[in-house]
């Protein structure tokens, strides 16, 4: 039974469409438990990988026995290890993800049960759930574990917190990929609001350390197309700079400038063999997450 | 170019809303938080120009709209030269204009020193000049009748021009809806282009006649004859008494000029009721002055001139546009007639500030009584109660009247005189007809053949009833009033009218002419009257002496008799009103007008004359 952490942002009716789903790491893994995801190291699987010459002390029960009768040397069989996969939910809280437009939720809200959800599917799949809450800084980082337990402690701390505060998403995103040991999957949550180019090193960065990547991009309908009716003065919520403008007059250019904003992602990140997804607010989160976790599963079979 | 309404001009004005409204529209922007401004400044930097370019194309759009409205409803004008290239290019056609002119009284009214019939002048000719060469012009002067000063359109407008120059204003009312009719008409099937104009001061009543239908009929086309308009030869003009939009030809343009006070000031008498309406030498008549007032409050002084002597003046606070009545009561005249002036203080429109009328002062009055001395005797003690009484009778036999002269008596009694001979009963109805009243007591000579025998009765007598019995005294009712008979009438204090009857003329129906002026308790009249021609007939229904009633001996028979001498009096005798804007008819007042005869008014000016024939009745109308 999932605990009050969970329940908070994910009912009852999303856990049980959730509850079968799964998520796959495109990549290896290095798992703490024997698992259903490949490990680097060679274990116990029925899966072969390789042979290897025989040393003194090893199982003789591991001899290929059919090669020894071909070349009368003696190899060792040796098989893939399977072990677990380590989720990191890396959440966003800076000032820009407190925005939503009339009837939406904030984007931070709709992260945090972007996170719950998939979160829940890692934990469900007995696989390792951890968390990164960070604005200018990491606010909280806790280690992954598979327990719903340890699940609902994290997103009880994400709940606790607000956004606020300037971003630095890259800085911060170079010090989680230096805390994570072992290759891991980390999924981003943020509105990607930050100097374009130091993001997507930072996502190279977890790249090349062999960390599983899925990004998601999360931005209110408003922000995307700019559909204001009237003027107004808008005020950056971040730095408080101000700017008055007639939505309707730039919407032409607005569109453009915004579109190549987000292709500065989206080519990068597939060139990273990066997972990129855009979501936007208005889109109901767990139909977002089961068709997302279906064609990751196709893709990767 | 030019504008009808040129004020509207000043609506361009306006052409800065744009650019206010653009001005506000960006003080009163709306603060928003959004997630990041950066990408709006990015955007806005690339579509700075665009949106400056657009801000500027929809200022100066609204720029123009708002200059085009103004433009538009300032109404321009503009003619193209028909010699001019430019005209010919686009067609410029001949025009046939029609000018209707307000000739009325009210144009007389002094603005800022000139009258606006001068003013009006101006503008008359102004759109004569304004016309190319080849363009006809038609004008009309709208008075109580349409004078057609050119009736039939001509090219010659130095000649319209002369001719307007010459104009005089009216003293009448206009009707405005008529001339623009007959002008509407003149030019109905020119070919060419057409245009009305109406050149007015613009009161309300010259406007009446295009919202209502007005029953003044009017004859054929007035003829002037000392005036200096020319003569109807120049147009037969048909001229409609009624407005109706359906006979207006849609195509015509109108022009309407209206020239004027927008609230003008004005004090004039507008009636006078002379009390009593027979004026002895001893008499101090009682003039009660309708004064009428338009504009603001002021002090203003009513004076009473006669025989150009003032003789009462008055000063009185006026209220704003409001009338109120004044009495005046003016000393004793000599026998004779007078001639009285009111007026009021001098005005923007003086023209209407003086209200004449002619009194006629008598010495005495002759009344012809017509019957037996026996028969005469109550009536001849009424008309003369006392040896000086004003009243002087002249007693005649009936078979006399023919060879009497009517005229000389305002009033003629028969007294038990019917029947009369064949010719008397011709000479009565011509008198009556031509104004006289004759008031007839029946007697025992005469049968009901006898009254019926005269045209002008007001009821058939059937016959002549017997009251059995012991009279009763009947109270006697008087039926209407307010009819001039009863003007003025005094009761001895504590009397009532009645009679006690023992003999009376029982009527039949009542001609449709006659009315029951006094009324007994039972259905048949005590008195009848009818009206004939210009004069009166009273017929009683009991004679004049004691034999059928006792009428005579009643404090209402001496009355009674006297106001049958002031009707005779009223109707008959000259009454002569002379009302601002009114006609009259000259030869009413004078039998013979001679030819080129002038019409002086008691302040010595000279009133202008002119021949109609109306109604039936030739005659000079002032």
């Amino acid at each position: 039974m999932p605990a009050a952490g969970i329940a908070s942002f994910l009912k009852p009716a999303e856990l049980h469409k959730l509850g079968r789903l799964a998520i796959n790491s495109r990549y290896v893994v290095e798992g703490s438990l024997a698992g259903r995801h490949r490990s680097p190291n060679k274990g116990s699987s029925t899966e072969f990988a390789e042979h290897r010459n025989y040393n003194p002390g090893d199982d003789p029960k591991h001899i290929d026995w059919k090669v020894l009768g071909r070349t009368d040397r003696y190899f060792v069989r040796r098989y893939e290890d399977e072990t677990n996969l380590r989720v990191y939910l890396v959440v966003d809280r800076s000032a820009s993800m407190a925005y939503a437009s009339e009837g939406k939720p904030t984007k931070y809200e709709y992260a945090c049960h972007l996170a719950a959800a998939v979160g829940y599917v890692v934990v469900k799949a007995k696989d390792s759930v951890g968390l990164c809450v960070y604005a200018e800084k990491i606010d909280a980082n806790i280690g992954a574990r598979n327990s719903f337990s340890h699940l609902n402690n994290a997103l009880a701390t994400l709940k606790g917190y607000k956004p606020a505060s300037k971003t630095s998403t890259a800085k911060t995103l170079h010090r989680i990929a230096d805390s994570i040991r072992r290759r891991a999957l980390v999924i981003l949550f943020s509105d990607l609001f930050d100097e374009q180019d130091d993001i997507v090193r930072a996502i190279a960065h977890f790249r090349k350390l062999h960390h599983d990547v899925i990004v998601f991009h999360i931005l209110d309908p408003m922000e995307v197309d700019l559909s204001f009716k009237k003027g107004a003065e808008f005020v950056d919520m971040e730095t408080g700079e101000m700017v008055i403008v007639d939505p309707r007059a730039i919407a032409e250019d607005y569109l453009k400038v915004f579109g190549e904003f987000l292709e500065g992602y989206r080519k990068p990140c597939a060139e990273m063999n990066v997972d990129y997804r855009m979501v936007k607010t208005d889109e109901p989160f767990d139909t977002f997450v089961r068709a997302y976790l279906e064609e990751r599963k196709r893709f990767s079979r | 170019m030019t504008f009808l309404s040129p004020l509207f001009l000043g609506a361009a004005g306006a052409a800065v809303l744009p650019l206010v409204l653009h001005l506000m529209a960006k003080r009163n922007t709306v603060r928003m938080n959004f997630s990041t401004v950066r990408f709006l400044k990015l955007a806005q930097k690339q579509s700075s120009t665009k949106i400056r370019m657009e801000n500027f194309l929809l200022w100066l759009l609204r720029t123009l709209l708002m200059l085009l409205l103004a433009f538009a409803f300032a109404k321009p004008v503009a003619r193209l030269s028909g010699h001019s290239s430019f005209g010919s290019l686009l067609g410029a056609s001949r025009r046939d204009v029609a000018i209707v002119w307000d000739g009325s009284y009210s144009m007389s009214y002094e603005l800022n020193g000139r009258s606006v019939w001068d003013v009006s002048k101006d503008s008359v000719i102004s759109i004569i000049r304004g016309l190319n060469k080849g363009d006809r012009v038609s004008i009309f002067v709208a008075a109580d009748t349409v004078v057609p000063l050119i009736g039939e359109p001509t090219s010659d407008l130095d000649f319209a021009v002369a001719t307007v120059k010459a104009q005089q204003y009216r003293y009448t009312p206009s009707s405005l809806s008529d001339a623009a009719l007959a002008a509407l008409d003149v030019i109905k099937n020119t070919g060419n282009e057409r245009e009305l104009f109406i050149v007015t001061d613009g009161q309300n009543s010259a406007w009446d006649g295009f919202r209502t239908a007005h029953s003044a009929s009017s004859g054929p086309s007035a003829a002037p004859a000392s005036s200096p308009l020319p003569s109807p030869a120049a147009g037969q003009v048909r001229v409609l008494s009624t407005w109706n939009p359906d006979q207006v030809d849609k195509n015509i343009p109108f022009f309407v000029s209206l020239l004027g006070a927008k609230n003008p000031v004005n004090t004039a008498p507008l009636t006078v009721q002379v009390q009593p309406p027979l004026i002895m030498a001893d008499t101090a008549p009682e003039l009660q002055v309708t004064v009428g007032h338009a504009g603001p409050a002021q002090q203003n002084s009513v004076a009473v001139y006669v025989d150009e002597r003032e003789v009462v003046r008055r000063s009185v606070d006026l209220s704003a546009n409001t009338g109120f009545n004044l009495m005046f009561t003016i000393p004793p005249m000599p026998p004779g007639t007078h001639a009285v002036r009111i007026q009021t203080a001098d005005d923007p429109l003086m023209l209407d500030n003086n209200f004449l009328l002619l009194l006629k002062v008598r010495e005495n009055l002759p009344i012809l009584v017509v019957g037996s001395e026996e028969d005469t005797f109550f009536i001849n003690h009424a008309l003369t109660p006392t040896d000086n009484a004003p009243i002087k009778t002249k007693l005649l036999a009936p078979d006399q009247l023919v060879s009497e002269t009517l005229d000389n008596y305002p009033c003629v009694f028969l007294v038990n005189a019917l029947p009369l001979p064949g010719p008397a009963l011709t000479v009565l109805q011509d008198y009556v007809h031509k104004g006289g009243v004759v008031a007839i007591f029946p007697g025992n000579r005469a049968t009901p053949d006898d009254y019926n025998a005269f045209s002008f009765m007001p009821a058939k007598v059937l016959r002549i009833e017997d009251i059995t019995g012991m009279p009763e005294r009947q109270p006697l009712a008087l039926l209407d009033p307010l009819d001039p008979l009863f003007s003025g009438l005094k009761m001895p204090p504590g009397a009532s009218p009645g009679a006690a009857v023992q003999r009376r003329l029982v009527f039949d129906k009542l001609d449709p002419n006659g009315k029951a002026l006094i009324g007994a308790s039972s259905e048949n009249p005590f008195l009848v009257s009818r009206v004939f021609g210009t004069g009166r007939v009273l017929l009683f229904s009991v004679s004049a002496d004691r034999q059928w009633s006792d009428l005579p001996l009643s404090p209402f028979f001496l009355p009674l008799v006297h106001q049958a001498v002031h009707l005779a009096c009223g109707i008959g005798e000259d009454k002569v009103q002379v009302q601002p804007s009114s006609s009259f008819v000259l030869s009413d007042v004078i039998s013979q007008v001679p030819e080129g005869a002038t019409l002086i008014a008691p302040d010595h000016t000279s009133l202008p004359i002119r021949k109609v024939q109306k109604e039936g009745r030739g005659g000079i109308l002032r």
